[in-house]
């Protein structure tokens, strides 16, 4: 994406926080301004940086298009679905049963299938769950997701 | 210097020993490896210290930072690859002296450098930063929200690229902070009905998003290259004369005082006084040619400068509540979350905070400098440790860091949009320095800019008219605007010439 094509879009956001922030009612009492004027505060400076984005010349920059290669938003979607679904795991089945299972799959994952040990796997996310349930739930006293259904 | 001595003291018994020792293992080993740091360390390990007493937390987390800004050289010489952004200049130098053999003087260098550095900037600031707290406190709200201003701004016209880039990130940041209840009234806003937005966005979520999950999804879509293996054989000692140490006494003062100087300034930290002190020390250098085929003295000055910069930084961060770069950025909000306000006040609510924090940094640089030592023949184990062994717990952390802040699984929502953020401001080259700074300040920011209305009645005039306050706005602007000044009289003197 170019600078000012960047621009329009942080343009639209500026205006975007301006209309919201009108939305806002205005209860003030004395010489405060209320809770508008930090918001329109930051909407303007993002309008002011859209118009300076479309208006100024720049130096050519790399290309957003070279940000990653057409593989490279293949393997950011598997791993941004990994992380979606271990999101709902731990939502759903809770820490005992997503992490193990899902630490496996990020290691199978991330390793590929030649660098992929079986029994390797299994152990070193056991240890990870084992390590982290541990140190959170015993040594540090907090809660960890207990899951909807059990 | 009797709380100073007794926190020093404090840390020596066998848990705290423990803790520092480990925690800033764990800082070199973060630092050593390309992509992660010691900011990401103390990112993660946030969350686990709401747990602990916050103390010991502390001391956890500036161990980590500690030992991941040193240990960041351990690629740049055995590899040629910096561990972070702040040991960029140690490649120069560093990498060829590997290549000629002389890994273990460019080592030895590199640690007694990163310890002199971190060692004495800390003990400047553990002496300046009550100095500056005093004088902070004859500030008025007008002067608070110019400094914090002032810091954004600054930080915004370093943006590499473009400053309308820097600017935008900062506004977005500026604009995720107000989302929540307002200051002085508690008005809550843009929180559309969200039961879970009221008290605004969840730091963690945020800084893990940013600084975790972003990073892994980025490095795994590019792709884990295979680190070449590294020749460490004869092992033995520092390597370094004390006559070297002598020759390059200029050297390491002068870079040192870079160091402290941009590490203090907001914005400016350790990624950038190693390049400066590195070019400064090869255009003073009296074999200026030497410099690139592997001369120590380039070593010296980009270590001990980078290490300068954690005491330059905490000095702002504690006496001032402004953090100097994104990794005091992380520690400020620790202090929040653990209810403790950064500030000049600290010095007067908190002294025990300071000083274990002072404390503490020391100590980790000591064992730091003694762990490098004797750990030397670790350094290349370190850089083979394979990515898959390291980001499947890293995710975990991030996901069960921010579950624990405040046991709700909505924050993996908020998780996952901080990373999804952090990825598109990388994909368009907005910097993320900027946004952070501007969320953390923010609330800061408002409170002191509606206290400055309600305190006179001149409304927003005494942001202009009051000396402080009118000079460091002019400054903000003036970063701004400087780069488009500069081109301007360089092209109108540049026609005159021509003419």
């Amino acid at each position: 994406m170019n600078d000012k094509r960047l621009g329009f879009i942080i343009l639209a956001l500026g205006i975007a926080g301006i209309l919201l922030t009108m939305q806002i009612p205005v209860k003030t009492f004395t010489d405060d301004p209320g809770p508008r004027v930090f918001p329109y505060l930051g909407s303007i400076i993002l309008v002011i940086s859209g118009l300076g984005l479309i208006l100024t010349r720049q130096k050519s920059t790399e290309d957003t298009e070279h940000f990653l290669t057409r593989e490279g938003w293949k393997r950011a979607g598997i791993m941004t679905l990994l992380f979606i679904i271990y999101s709902l795991a731990l939502k759903i089945v809770g820490f005992y049963i997503a992490t193990p299972v899902m630490v496996f799959f990020f290691y199978r994952q991330i390793a590929g299938p030649e660098k992929t040990v079986l029994l390797r796997g299994i152990i070193y996310s056991l240890v990870t769950f084992g390590a982290v349930y541990f140190v959170f739930s015993k040594v540090l006293n907090s809660f960890l997701p207990p899951g909807m259904i059990f | 210097m009797e709380m100073f001595l007794s926190s020093l003291f404090s840390l020596m018994s066998p848990g705290p020993f423990l803790l520092v020792l480990i925690a800033s293992a764990v800082g070199i080993v973060l630092g050593a490896i390309p992509g992660l740091s010691g900011g990401l360390g103390v990112a993660l390990m946030l969350p686990v210290t709401f747990g602990m007493d916050p103390h010991l937390g502390l001391a956890m987390l500036i161990s980590i930072w500690v030992g991941g800004v040193s240990g960041a050289m351990v690629g740049s010489i055995l590899l040629g690859i910096p561990g972070s952004p702040s040991a960029i200049a140690t490649c120069f130098d560093g990498y060829p002296m590997t290549k000629n053999g002389q890994a273990v003087k460019a080592l030895g260098a590199a640690i007694t450098a990163s310890f002199m550095g971190t060692f004495f900037s800390i003990l400047i600031a553990t002496f300046l930063s009550p100095v500056i707290a005093d004088l902070a406190l004859k500030l008025g709200p007008w002067e608070y929200f110019s400094l914090g201003f002032c810091a954004i701004a600054l930080v915004a016209a370093l943006s590499r690229e473009n400053v309308f880039k820097g600017l935008a990130a900062a506004a977005i940041g500026l604009l995720l902070s107000s989302v929540g209840f307002a200051p002085i009234d508690g008005f809550p806003r843009f929180a559309f009905g969200n039961y879970y937005l009221n008290g605004g966005f969840d730091l963690i979520s945020l800084m893990l998003g940013l600084f975790a999950i972003k990073q892994i999804v980025t490095d795994y879509a590019r792709g884990q290259k295979e680190l070449p293996p590294v020749d460490m054989r004869n092992i033995t000692g520092f390597g370094v004369s004390l006559k070297e140490y002598l020759e390059n006494a200029v050297n390491l003062v002068r870079s040192f005082l870079i160091g402290l100087w941009i590490g203090f300034l907001p914005g400016m930290g350790a990624a950038l006084s190693n390049m400066v002190a590195y070019a400064q020390a090869k255009s003073s250098s009296k074999h200026p040619e030497k410099f690139g085929k592997g001369c120590v003295d380039g070593v010296f000055a980009s270590e001990i400068s980078n290490n300068a910069s954690v005491g330059g930084s905490l000095i702002p961060m504690v006496a001032l509540g402004i953090p100097g770069d994104g990794t005091t950025a992380i520690l400020l909000g620790g202090l929040m979350i653990h209810g403790i306000q950064p500030g000049p006040l600290l010095f007067t609510n908190n002294p025990d905070i300071v000083f274990t924090l002072f404390a503490t940094a020391i100590f980790a640089a000591i064992l730091v400098l003694l762990q490098q030592y004797f750990g030397m023949r670790l350094f290349p184990m370190i850089l083979k440790i394979p990515y898959h062994y390291l980001y499947p717990v890293i995710i975990v952390l991030g996901f069960v860091g921010v579950y624990v802040s405040s046991s709700t699984t909505f924050n993996f929502v908020l998780l996952l949009a901080f990373a999804a953020l952090g990825f598109l401001m990388d994909m368009v080259k907005l910097p993320t320095s900027p946004f952070i700074l501007s969320f953390i300040l923010g609330p800061m920011l408002e409170l002191n800019m509606r206290k400055g209305f309600t305190y006179t009645d001149q409304g927003i005039w005494p942001f202009f008219t009051r000396p402080i306050s009118a000079l460091l706005l002019a400054s903000a602007v003036l970063s701004i605007v400087w780069p488009y000044i500069k081109d301007y009289l360089r092209k109108h003197h540049g026609s005159k010439v021509n003419r």
